[in-house]
């Protein structure tokens, strides 16, 4: 063998040894830290005939993503540039403020009152493009589209629905001159461009949405007396479908939209009914002496979850919708009431109180476990949010009360400030 | 012996001349003329029935015998006669003979003499020569002792020189081999040695950079740990392999997820969690860090 083979020999043995000789070093990460994504959202670049866009989108996006709790954005006095064009962008500066994401975009104004929106979002460690948009809109449409523009990156973030787009309603109530007013408000789910859709003297609750979100059903005293009215948001238009003797309350739409699950006691005793729309057929579906009220559909439309007090005390109960035998589904406590189904039947939220705190907590229907979730002490109103991710709830603080929202786990907590009153009865949108 | 041998020659040489002197007196001896006595043989008559035939036949033959008888008394007479005469003749020969071998012997004694004498000086002479030979001989055989032992000596001596030399050798062999294997032995001792400081000197090595190992991961893993925002919804049992490459400077150069959660935002929070720890802690021994540091991976899983 020549020296050269041999040379070869060896550096191939050697070449051989060191690869062979030690395992690929692996680390495990099994602990995290507690915290939201860090996201910066850069105030839009504007190209138009004024001197400046007739709405600001980044502070809404901003506020929107920093409300789910999952995103944290970095406030615009910290940024070091403020680009607006994907080539200006460097991502060193953005690292360096330990962003994991920017989010750029420019508004321009197309004819009068017409807008090109368009923006990117970038994953700041991998220097790339993660996402990408480009929209036409009208100025008045400018705020709906920056909760789109949330949504859109919430969702790539996060792979949940987002629900910065979709609405809320809520009762509240101002006092003048020894009156109370009441009224029925749709917002943006920020809160934003309220909009009152009802106003009485009188007392006005249970607002409910209906599956398409096009219409409001609920309870007025308008005539002095309670009433069941479902009112067509794009027209106004409303329409009274219970006024029986009695207690008319608690309206809750099926899921097909169709029928209305109310609570009559028009017979005496106060019993689950439930109203076909179409042709206002009424089934009575529940017979207890006691108070059977607050009925919820299953996502299935088989089954009703209602509060009823015939144990004594109220807790929750299940019928199915064209009526049987009723079960009793809560144990926990001393009171369980305003039961309601998540979107995807899993859970069911409610109010439940141990001791005279009343606050939300939600069942596992699988485990059959009750998890509170808040610490309130007169935490009222539970309404999923349309993902199933959050929990909108009417509670006390100081002597207002206002609207919160809550994760399932509990995790997240978060107060949506009104300065417009009491907040009472809210309901998320579909 | 050696003078029956010296001498013999001589010695019988002696005898057989006084032998020939002797027969020569015997011989004149026998020679002596003989007196024959011849006597008339008795007559025989045999007596026999004869024919007629044979009586005159015999008649014949006693007449003719009687005849014959005369005839032959003559004749013997006349014999006798020569052989007297005839012995008379031969009597004075011999005397002749006699007296001129008497001559002869006195010379032949006389040249006898001479020879004796000169005999007697060969002898001496042959005797000294033999003395001289025998010693000659037996010098040649002293020598001849003396060759051989020298022979043997120097054949001894070659011997003993050749054993010398063989055990010499032997020995030189035997102390080469001797030292040839103390040598081998302290080169194994040596090697031995060397050997087991490479070892300790590899195990020490080894041993810090096991420590080492174990620190720096220590330190990256703290580092990523606070980086990494754990998804609220991350959950026990989901697992995440991302793996790394990085610079000796420690800067994440790539980070790759090789097997997935099967949760994009676990992946992507597990990914940047180690692209946002960067630089990560690394060792500055290049050797350590090109074996161990250069690319690894991180298994992300909640606990």
């Amino acid at each position: 063998m020549s020296a050269f083979l041999r040379k070869i020999l060896l550096i191939s043995l050697v070449g051989c040894y060191v690869p062979a000789s030690q395992a690929e070093l692996t680390l495990e990460i099994t602990k995290g830290i507690e915290s939201a994504i860090p996201i910066a959202v850069v105030p839009f670049g504007w190209t138009g005939s004024k001197d400046r866009a007739p709405e600001d989108l980044a502070p809404i996006i901003q506020a929107d993503l920093s409300r789910s709790g999952l995103l944290k954005t970095l406030p615009v006095g910290e940024m070091l540039t403020m680009p607006s064009k994907a080539n200006h962008v460097r991502f060193r500066n953005w690292q360096a403020l330990g962003q994991e994401y920017l989010v750029i975009g420019e508004i321009s104004e197309v004819v009068d009152k017409q807008y090109q929106v368009q923006f990117q979002l970038f994953n700041v460690y991998r220097g790339e493009q993660f996402l990408g948009y480009r929209l036409t809109v009208s100025e008045k449409e400018l705020r709906r589209t920056a909760h789109h523009i949330s949504d859109l990156i919430y969702e790539k973030l996060t792979n949940k629905k987002g629900v910065f787009g979709t609405r809320l309603a809520y009762i509240t109530t101002t006092s003048k001159a020894n009156k109370k007013l009441y009224k029925l408000i749709i917002a943006d789910a920020d809160g934003f461009e309220p909009r009152v859709i009802a106003s009485s003297l009188e007392p006005i609750m249970s607002p409910t949405w209906s599956p398409d979100g096009k219409q409001i059903a609920y309870v007025s005293f308008e005539n002095k007396r309670s009433a069941i009215f479902v009112q067509t948001l794009a027209n106004g238009k409303r329409e009274r479908v219970a006024s029986y003797k009695g207690i008319n309350g608690a309206p809750s739409f099926s899921p097909d939209g169709t029928r209305l699950a109310l609570t009559l006691s028009k017979d005496g005793s106060t019993d689950i009914y439930i109203l076909n729309l179409n042709n206002r057929s009424l089934t009575k579906i529940t017979k207890s002496y006691g108070i059977d009220t607050e009925p919820s559909w299953s996502p299935d439309g088989k089954t009703i979850v209602y509060t009823s007090d015939r144990g004594g005390k109220p807790q929750l109960y299940t019928v199915p919708s064209n009526g049987g035998k009723a079960k009793r589904l809560t144990f926990e406590g001393d009171y369980n009431a305003r039961g309601q189904f998540s979107l995807d039947g899993k859970n069911i939220a409610m109010v439940h109180a141990n001791r005279g705190d009343y606050r939300i907590a939600v069942m596992d229907m699988a485990t059959r476990t009750v998890n509170v979730l808040t610490a309130g002490r007169y935490d009222e109103a539970p309404s999923f949010s349309p993902n199933g991710e959050m929990v909108l709830y009417a509670s006390r603080k100081g002597n207002k009360n206002v609207l919160s929202a809550v994760s399932i786990d509990g995790r997240m907590q978060q107060n949506l400030s009104f300065d417009n009153g009491d907040v009472r009865e809210p309901a998320w949108s579909p | 012996m050696n003078n029956f041998k010296k001498y013999g020659f001589t010695f019988t040489l002696a005898v057989a001349f006084h032998l020939g002197i002797l027969a020569m007196f015997g011989i004149s001896y026998f020679s002596e003329p003989e007196i024959a006595e011849v006597k008339p043989l008795p007559e025989i008559i045999q007596a026999t029935v004869l024919d007629d035939v044979t009586i005159m036949e015999e008649a014949k033959r006693l007449k003719d015998n009687k005849k014959n008888k005369e005839i032959a008394q003559q004749e013997k007479q006349k014999k006798l006669e020569d052989n007297r005469k005839k012995e008379e003749k031969l009597l004075n020969k011999a005397k002749e003979k006699r007296i001129k071998e008497e001559k002869q012997a006195e010379k032949l004694e006389k040249k006898r003499q001479e020879n004796e004498l000169k005999e007697k000086k060969l002898a001496t002479e042959r005797k000294e020569r033999a003395i001289k030979e025998k010693e000659r001989l037996e010098q040649i055989k002293k020598d001849k002792v003396k060759a051989k032992a020298k022979a043997k000596k120097q054949q001894e001596e070659k011997e003993r020189l050749d054993k010398e030399r063989k055990e010499k050798k032997q020995k030189a062999e035997k102390k080469r081999k001797a030292d040839l294997a103390a040598e081998q032995k302290a080169e194994a001792v040596r090697k031995e040695a060397a050997r087991q400081k490479q070892e300790a000197d590899a195990k020490a090595k080894a041993d810090q950079d096991r420590k080492a190992t174990i620190s720096y991961s220590d330190a990256i893993r703290r580092k990523v740990i606070n980086h990494w925002i754990k998804p609220p919804l991350a959950t026990k049992g989901m697992n995440c392999l991302i793996s790394v490459t990085l610079l000796p400077s420690g800067d994440v150069m790539s980070a790759t997820v090789t097997r997935g959660s099967g949760d994009s935002v676990f992946d992507r929070s597990a990914e940047n969690a180690v692209r946002k720890a960067s630089p990560l802690p690394v060792p500055e021994e290049r050797e350590l860090f090109n074996r161990t540091f250069r690319s690894f991976n991180f298994n992300f899983t909640p606990e």
